[in-house]
């Protein structure tokens, strides 16, 4: 089976637990305005599942500890049947899967694949229909949503991940507003913060691409470290 | 049985001089963590203090402290020296003042002047004198070197021989002297040299009799510099103190007598472990004793220094002496030979601070106990001062007994030595085969005539048949260099107590070097996968290449360009092979290049993978600076593909990584940097230096070194205190590739 494939990286440590091989596949459904990958909403390479498979095998021994195969992107999800297909044999060989995504659709598809995952690594961008529309150009926050049902139906564990840009989602209400919306997953195991970062920007300078959030600095360190406070006390309490 | 024996288990140990068995039937292994170990006390903090204003005085003076220029450096030629007599608990300096170098003339006088001159010292008239009339292991060399090794010499396609300078790499079996004391060690010569008194005078035979003869003078002269400062060594050790101590006397004893590049003090941890053990168990010792006495040999090594001049810090940067200490690993059946004094000696960089000396070296196993590997990690993140190696593929040629010299070489202690080469530039090789046996750079004939190649596209089977032609000229010329080399330094410079702490029927290791590994694969990569055209200069001569198209580039573990490198290894160790070597040496091969990645780099020139003329080679056995582009894992996997069996001296990966990569916290990072190690040697690696440090840190360091008084990092082998390199070296650090988050 063919799948489109932007790169990789053989060293990937925030994209789940141990050390683990990302795949960052071509293409995607949303046009976030703070993308710091737009070099993966291109075709990229067609390569061979067995290909694939073949590749990552050969990083079995660093996937100790929990480590594995993360498929990112691009939205990875678009692929799925691709990933099915790469994963069952991957799962055969004892290695861990993991995907991150924006949870941006749901078919049956997606469901098959979602069902051999060890984790996965949910960008929930925002909380509202009308962010999604403004920010990543589609709402897909009902997909979203109906995912995470999904995912605690199935028991497959998630970690929420979700970007705070300045002047977009960065205040405390904003915060207690992501809260509302995951609180009561049991198998959510982490919500993460992570700050806006101008370090994708060269990227759209090589690529030609207008980038929208070209005047946006670095999310500030102290203030991360306020709302990243005020959300363990929501979790606590 | 003697009374200092006391308290262990008895065996063949006992009968003939085996510290592998002593140490087996006696060390206690400990697969705890680190908990139990002790911080400074107040004397160490104290005595550390002196230490680190004296390193400061002579970094401030230039690098060098203080050179007694009227004395010739022995076991006898100073009087003994202190730092502060009163609260050194292990004592003894090469000369009589902390960091004041001694002359060491032995390898070629010329040099001795040349290094005094440098730091504006003159030698003694008298010393010159004594000098005038006597046959340096230099002299004997050029003596009989021909005009084609002057001219492969000169124009740097082998460099850093040990023609000028102490050979090094050979480690005494420095616990001997602690376990049995000098007298049974003396008597077992003498009847050694009884034995093959016997036999027939052939010429063998007679070279290892006067052997003998000198390791015997040597060794009453090691006894009376002990009796110097105090002790008296003819009898064993009693006590942890005196382990340390007799033990620390014969290598200092070996560095006052020689200065070789690496002088390694081999593997102690274990052996030291068990008087530690047995003086706790009587109640004579405590932890914080215990700790003291390490922290005190550790300063001791600190302390090491030999002359140089500024070309050989060229090539070894930083002032080096590869004090080299090896520990943990296995048994050969199986049981780690973790010990809590392989804990206490990584503690040692804590209680007395980060430091390039000496060369920690992990023996790693898979099988080491997991609190060990994890604390092995916590010092790799915090110091950058350790290195790892794997004694998974080692153990079954080396055993259960050997240790490290220099930076990678395994040799088994007291059983083997070496006969140190340094390393022949392939890279150039190759610019030399495409110019027909000419010199890139000074466009001068060096090696056979042969056939230029055309200003047209290269023709990848034309150009491995040149290339084969002259790297066989060159693996012989090379060997019979070396083997002038090594006959004159056992006849002029012979190390007579490092041998007299080995065994007499010693085997004996021939240890070759490649450097440009990673510049040749690439350039046969580009002239296989992509077109490139040489230009020449209107003498004719190539001096750059056009490339056009891309290639595989070695470290993204992509077989085409990978399956290159591992056979230009295999290659040239089976042509270094065919020409026997001196004294029945055994060959072997590097992949290693110390720092002189930039020397060579600068004495060669353009090269067809796109590298310009001057550009720094990279590090050992090292992809190109940012060539490996497919992440950390992927410059690994390439690396490990070398075939160890034919690089048995050593294959040196260099590798840096910014902390945040590795993890968000200590234990992440931890976990991750053990995980990492663990998948690297599982694939039958050889080496590892590890730095988690940012770049950014670097160029901090290079503008204001003044808040960074003890950065010290890996560079290929050995750790070096970064403010010793030059800027060239620096920038050449800081260029390397940092694997980092994207």
């Amino acid at each position: 089976m063919i799948g489109y494939i932007s790169s990789y990286e053989s060293f990937a440590t925030m994209e789940g637990p141990g050390i683990r091989f990302a795949v960052f596949m071509a293409g995607c459904n949303l046009r976030c305005a703070y993308c710091h990958n737009p070099d993966t909403w291109t075709d990229g390479h067609k390569i061979d599942s067995n290909e694939l498979y073949n590749h990552i095998i050969r990083y079995k021994p660093y996937f100790k500890n929990g480590g594995g195969v993360t498929f990112t992107g691009g939205e990875p999800i678009l692929q799925a049947k691709y990933l099915t297909d790469v994963s069952r044999k991957l799962i055969a060989d004892g290695i861990n899967i993991a995907v991150d995504t924006s949870l941006s659709v749901l078919s049956d598809e997606q469901k098959e694949f979602y069902t051999l995952c060890n984790l996965v690594i949910a960008d929930l961008k925002f909380t509202t229909g009308k962010n999604y529309e403004k920010y990543c150009k589609k709402d897909i926050f009902s997909t979203a949503k109906d995912t995470l049902n999904f995912l605690q139906e199935k028991n497959i564990a998630v970690w929420i991940r979700t970007v705070i840009i300045p002047g977009v989602n960065d205040t405390k209400e904003d915060i207690k507003n992501y809260y509302d919306v995951i609180k009561g997953y049991k198998n959510i195991e982490r919500f993460e913060l992570k700050p806006f970062h101008t370090m994708g920007f060269e990227k759209y300078e090589k690529l030609n691409l207008a980038n929208p959030f070209y005047n946006k600095a670095d999310m500030s360190q102290d203030k991360m470290e306020i709302l990243q406070n005020y959300l363990n006390e929501l979790v606590k309490s | 049985m003697k009374k200092e024996w006391q308290g262990f288990v008895l065996g063949k140990w006992t009968e003939q001089i085996d510290v592998r068995d002593f140490i087996l039937k006696n060390y206690t292994p400990y697969v705890g963590d680190q908990s139990f170990l002790a911080t400074a006390t107040p004397r160490t903090k104290e005595l550390n203090a002196k230490v680190q204003e004296l390193l400061r005085q002579e970094k401030a003076k230039g690098g060098v402290l203080d050179i007694d220029t009227k004395s010739i450096s022995s076991l006898l030629s100073f009087a003994p020296g202190y730092i502060d007599k009163d609260k050194e608990l292990i004592f003894g300096l090469q000369t009589d003042k902390p960091l004041k170098r001694a002359v060491n003339p032995f390898g070629g006088i010329r040099m001795s002047q040349k290094s005094c001159q440098e730091y504006g010292y003159e030698l003694d008239n008298s010393l010159m004198d004594s000098f005038r009339y006597r046959t340096t292991h230099n002299d004997g060399v050029f003596r009989v070197y021909t005009e084609e090794m002057r001219k492969v010499r000169r124009t740097g396609i082998i460099t850093g021989l040990p023609d000028a300078y102490g050979r090094g790499r050979i480690i005494g079996d420095y616990r001997r002297v602690a376990l049995y004391g000098m007298d049974y060690l003396i008597e077992q010569k003498k009847q050694d040299k009884k034995n093959y008194g016997a036999k027939s005078m052939t010429e063998e035979n007679i070279r290892l009799l006067e052997d003998l003869y000198k390791q015997l003078e040597f060794m009453e002269q090691l006894k009376t510099m002990a009796l110097e400062y105090g002790d008296d060594i003819s009898r064993p050790a009693e006590t942890t103190r005196e382990a340390i101590q007799w033990l620390y006397y014969a290598y200092l004893g070996a560095v006052k007598e020689q200065n070789g590049a690496a002088n390694s003090i081999g593997r102690i941890s274990t052996f030291i472990d068990i008087y530690i053990q047995r003086d706790i168990e009587k109640g004579i010792l405590d932890e914080s004793k215990a700790q003291e006495l390490i922290d005190d040999l550790v300063l001791k090594i600190r302390l090491v220094r030999h002359l140089r001049t500024s070309s050989y810090n060229d090539l070894f940067a930083g002032d080096p002496v590869w004090v080299t200490m090896a520990e943990a690993g296995m048994t050969k059946s199986g049981k780690p030979m973790v010990t809590k004094t392989a804990f206490r000696v990584l503690n040692t960089l804590y209680t007395l601070g980060p430091a390039a000396e000496p060369n920690i070296t992990i023996l790693w196993s898979e099988n080491l106990p997991e609190n060990y590997k994890r604390y092995c990690a916590k010092v790799s993140i915090d110091t950058d001062s350790i290195q790892y190696e794997n004694d998974d593929i080692m153990r079954p040629n080396y055993g259960d007994d050997y240790a490290i010299a220099c930076c990678v070489s395994a040799m088994t202690v007291g059983k083997q030595m070496q006969y140190f080469g340094a390393r022949c530039n392939i890279a150039k090789v190759l610019l030399m085969a495409l110019n027909g046996g000419r010199d890139e750079i000074s466009g001068d004939q060096i090696g056979p005539v042969g056939e230029v190649f055309d200003q047209t596209k290269l023709d990848y089977d034309k150009v491995i048949k040149a290339y084969d032609k002259y790297a066989s000229w060159m693996a012989e010329l090379y060997v019979n260099t070396l083997n002038i080399i090594h006959y004159m330094h056992d006849k002029y410079a012979y190390e007579r107590l490092m041998m007299s702490l080995h065994d007499t029927n010693v085997e004996r290791v021939m240890a070759f070097g490649i450097c440009g590994l990673s510049v040749l694969a690439d350039s046969l990569s580009a002239i296989k996968y992509a077109s490139v055209t040489p230009i020449k200069d209107e003498t004719g001569l190539i001096i750059d290449y056009k490339v056009e198209g891309d290639f595989p580039k070695y470290g993204n573990d992509d077989d085409r360009v990978d399956n290159l490198a591992v056979w230009i290894a295999e290659d040239f160790f089976s042509k270094l092979k065919k020409t026997k070597a001196y004294r029945n040496a055994v060959h072997s091969l590097s992949v290693l290049t110390i720092t002189s990645n930039v020397v060579y780099g600068k004495k060669t020139g353009a090269t067809p993978d796109g590298r310009k003329k001057g550009q720094p080679f990279a590090p050992g056995a090292n992809p190109m600076h940012g060539r490996d582009s497919c992440g950390a894992m992927a410059s690994l996997n390439s690396v490990a593909k070398l075939n160890y069996n034919c690089c048995r001296d050593g294959i040196s990966n260099t590798f840096s990584v910014t902390p945040n990569i590795l993890g968000d916290n200590q234990t992440e990072r931890i976990e991750r940097l053990v995980t990492l190690i663990d998948g690297y040697f599982s694939q039958k690696a050889h080496h590892l230096n590890v730095n988690v440090l940012n770049r950014e840190k670097l160029i901090d360091a290079m503008e204001h070194p003044e808040n960074y008084p003890n950065l010290t990092i890996r560079v290929s082998g050995y750790a070096v205190d970064f403010n010793k390199l030059n800027k060239e070296q620096q920038l050449e650090v800081i260029n390397r590739t940092f694997h980092s988050r994207m």
